[in-house]
């Protein structure tokens, strides 16, 4: 049974759409990250939830019961916004126990409650303070505390931590994903950052202008993506033009009849299509080579070589760039036969990868597996 | 010969120390990066530089002369900032064109040297649009070309990309280490982002908390980190405790306090047996394979907490002797495992990095606030 559903969710403003004819369902202690740029609908879905936007046409359901009415009050929902919106004059535990007074609940209890919530988030000792006394990370956890103390029943967290250097945010992120399990909390987490939707949620929902194009588990979404669209947004790919010719070579030695067949797929050409290769998709087999200096266990890294080998094109080429991304090492390869396109391929630094500048102009060979190219139409 | 000289520079803000004993030299026609979180001081070097403020305690050498003998004219900078300091209501002509003439260049001259400088910058055919309809990036390219066509001979940088789309950001970044090597000039870029650094650096100075850790070219930075701070900063790096047994012409063997033994053999010097050390890894290093049931030396074992698909890798964290844990980032993203799989891990031993144990405690030495 879905715990929170939004069924045909449309809303316009001036003629512009927001949300394009939503369809999402929620289960319970569920952790969903809505991904998608600036304007893709991420802040107005989750004002729809939060009862802040009205709604054109479509019902929401909470626990079954139609809420789509429902003064944003009555909800039980916890907003939490880029700025925390704390209360500046009231301590951190006046802050946690403001919901609780203005609906005139039990106050002991709930201070009980929040002390105990506070040790969790490794805020023990801190009640007393105001919030400018704390970091961003601190005045986050309280903000997602208060939520829990009022009882909120869903989170909804909107880029969170864009206002966090990016060193913080890496270990903000792991930590949230904690506390809301912990709490047992329903969340709602609007990102435009993969790497942040890919750590913290159970399931990704991708928009874009204001319709979804996919739900599905980090999991699912980087190996099956269902459109161009998505595949592009998740990863950095090579895009090599197919047309409407199944017989036609877009790689040397590859037509798309012959990949179809090895990757046991049946797609209808009746439009024009292009395959994508993710970079990080693409091995430099020298650098993979290298990398076996370094283990001790030869034997199980060649077993796992020589299977990817027969599973994948193997092709030749010139290095005829290289670029250090942080902990990425990309390297542009021209291949030699036609279609002599350049394709990139993207790596994890290994310790190969010192001399990464030394392949400029080298002759390599590169390795794709079949089943990372990806056919699509644009 | 040294272009600009840090000796012992340190700023206070009343009672704030902004930069704390810095000493580092930029050398002549060198592009060099100040990477450090915000707070760090990074700004506040460059505006040292470019003689905005003054140190309060050292002095900052010019070709081997103290800048204060200079008058901000006489130093040949140019500021280039995040938010573009162009004149919007003048054309991108006489933007470039206003340094030279109110300097009094003869005409010809500053029309030479506006049409060599717009050329260089790829802004040759937009002389008469106005700046404030131009795209951010093309703002920032009129930004070079004007402090260009001054005269700048060192360009300081202020989060130059700020506020360009990621998009556009590698194609500006090669673009503008080209012009300044084409030119032969030295360059000093503050930012936050690291492969921006990495990309259009010679040399990349990290700071944390008004110090200057390590100025080193990208490469080194990623693999011999001198602090622990800067292996955990550039990247993510687990740490662990323990004490060196052997060691034997620079090469080191650690046994660390959960037992397992590591042999160094990337060259360290100044440790000897029984000192206490922290070992650093990369989490892109280890290598993962089932448990075969065998101990060896550069190895843990353990189990498997997490494994976790984060796109272009899997982030593996699994729970080792002890319950200390260990983060792996696995780029063989078709290898997964199961929450309480058994594991070795292989730490190569080239990727290990040695550091004595800090004073202020680990987990102080590894925070960035």
């Amino acid at each position: 049974m879905p715990y929170l559903e939004l069924k045909d969710i449309f809303v316009q403003r001036k003629g512009e759409i927001h949300l394009d004819h939503v369809n999402l369902s929620i289960k319970k202690g569920e952790y969903i990250a809505l991904l998608g740029p600036t304007n893709s609908g991420k802040t107005s879905l989750l004002n729809v939830i939060a009862g802040l936007k009205k709604v054109d046409s479509g019902e929401i359901f909470f626990e079954n019961k139609n809420i789509t009415f429902m003064p944003p009050e009555d909800r039980m929902v916890g907003y939490v916004f880029e700025d925390y919106n704390l209360f500046p004059h009231l301590t951190v535990l006046e802050n946690l126990l403001f919901g609780v007074k203005v609906r005139a609940g039990n106050i002991e209890q709930a201070t009980k409650e929040a002390l105990e919530l506070l040790r969790m988030m490794h805020l023990e000792g801190r009640e007393d303070a105001y919030p400018n006394e704390l970091s961003g990370g601190m005045q986050q956890r309280v903000s997602i505390a208060r939520a829990a103390v009022a009882q909120a029943k869903i989170l909804l967290l909107d880029e969170p931590y864009r206002a966090l250097d990016a060193k913080i945010r890496e270990q903000m992120r792991r930590e949230m994903r904690q506390i809301v399990k912990a709490l047992g909390l329903t969340c709602i987490h609007a990102t435009h950052e993969l790497e942040e939707a890919m750590i913290v949620a159970d399931k990704i929902v991708v928009m874009n202008e204001g319709r979804i194009e996919q739900v599905a588990t980090p999991e699912e979404l980087f190996n099956n993506p269902k459109n161009y669209y998505v595949a592009t947004s998740i990863a950095e790919n090579n895009e090599i033009y197919i047309g409407s010719n199944k017989n036609k070579e877009f790689l040397p030695g590859l037509t798309l009849e012959n990949l179809l067949e090895k990757t046991n797929q049946k797609i209808s050409v009746k439009e024009e299509l292009v395959a994508l290769i993710r970079y990080s998709d693409i091995d430099i087999m020298e650098i993979v080579e290298q990398s076996m200096l370094y283990t001790q266990k030869p034997d199980m890294f060649q077993k796992i070589e020589q299977q990817k080998n027969k599973e994948s094109i193997i092709l030749k080429g010139k290095v005829v760039n290289t670029r250090l991304l942080g902990e990425y090492v990309r390297f542009g390869v021209k291949l030699t036969s036609e279609p002599s396109t350049t394709l990139y391929s993207k790596h994890l630094l290994n310790l190969a990868m010192q001399n990464y500048k030394e392949y400029e102009g080298k002759e390599v060979q590169i390795r794709i597996p079949y089943s990372s190219i990806k056919i699509f139409k644009k | 010969m040294p272009e600009i000289e840090f000796r012992n520079v340190t700023k206070r803000f009343g009672e704030v120390v902004a930069v704390k004993n810095l000493t580092f030299t930029i050398y002549d026609g060198e592009y060099l990066s100040l990477l450090g979180p915000s707070g760090c001081g990074k700004t506040t070097t460059l505006r040292m530089i470019a003689g905005l403020i003054n140190p309060t305690e050292g002095e900052i050498l010019w070709n081997g002369r103290p800048i204060h003998h200079l008058h901000p004219s006489q130093r040949n900078i140019g500021y280039v900032f995040q938010n573009f300091a162009i004149f919007p209501h003048l054309t991108v002509w006489e933007n470039v064109a206003y340094g030279p003439e109110v300097k009094g260049f003869p005409e010809k001259e500053v029309e030479d040297l506006v049409e060599t400088y717009l050329k260089l910058v790829g802004m040759k055919g937009k002389e008469d649009e106005y700046a404030v309809s131009l795209s951010a990036p093309d703002k920032q390219r009129v930004g070079i070309a004007r402090v260009l066509a001054s005269g700048a001979k060192t360009l300081l940088l202020d989060e130059p990309m700020g506020a360009l789309d990621q998009q556009i950001r590698e194609k500006f970044q090669d673009e503008l280490r080209g012009i300044v090597k084409k030119l032969g000039l030295t360059a000093v870029h503050v930012t936050h982002d690291q492969s921006e650094a990495m990309a259009i650096s010679d040399r990349i100075g990290v700071m944390k908390k008004g110090e200057i850790l390590q100025v080193d070219s990208p490469l080194n930075l990623l693999f011999n980190p001198e602090t622990i701070f800067v292996n955990n900063f550039i990247g993510e790096a687990n740490f662990f405790e323990g004490i060196v047994t052997s060691e034997q012409e620079g090469y080191l063997k650690i046994e660390l306090y959960s037992g397992e033994i590591f042999t160094v053999t990337k060259p360290t010097h100044g440790f000897l047996p029984g000192d206490r050390v922290v070992i650093g890894i990369r989490k892109e290093f280890p290598i993962i394979y089932p448990s075969d049931g065998l101990s060896r030396e550069n190895y843990f074992s353990g189990i498997v907490e997490e494994d976790r698909f984060v796109g272009e890798k899997r982030r593996v964290i699994i729970r080792l002797k002890y319950d200390q844990l260990i983060e792996i980032k696995n780029r063989n993203t078709q290898q997964s495992f199961k929450h309480g799989d058994k594991v070795d891990i292989e730490v190569p031993s080239l990727a290990i990095n040695v550091f004595p144990y800090p004073k202020e405690g680990l987990a102080e030495a590894v925070s960035v606030t």
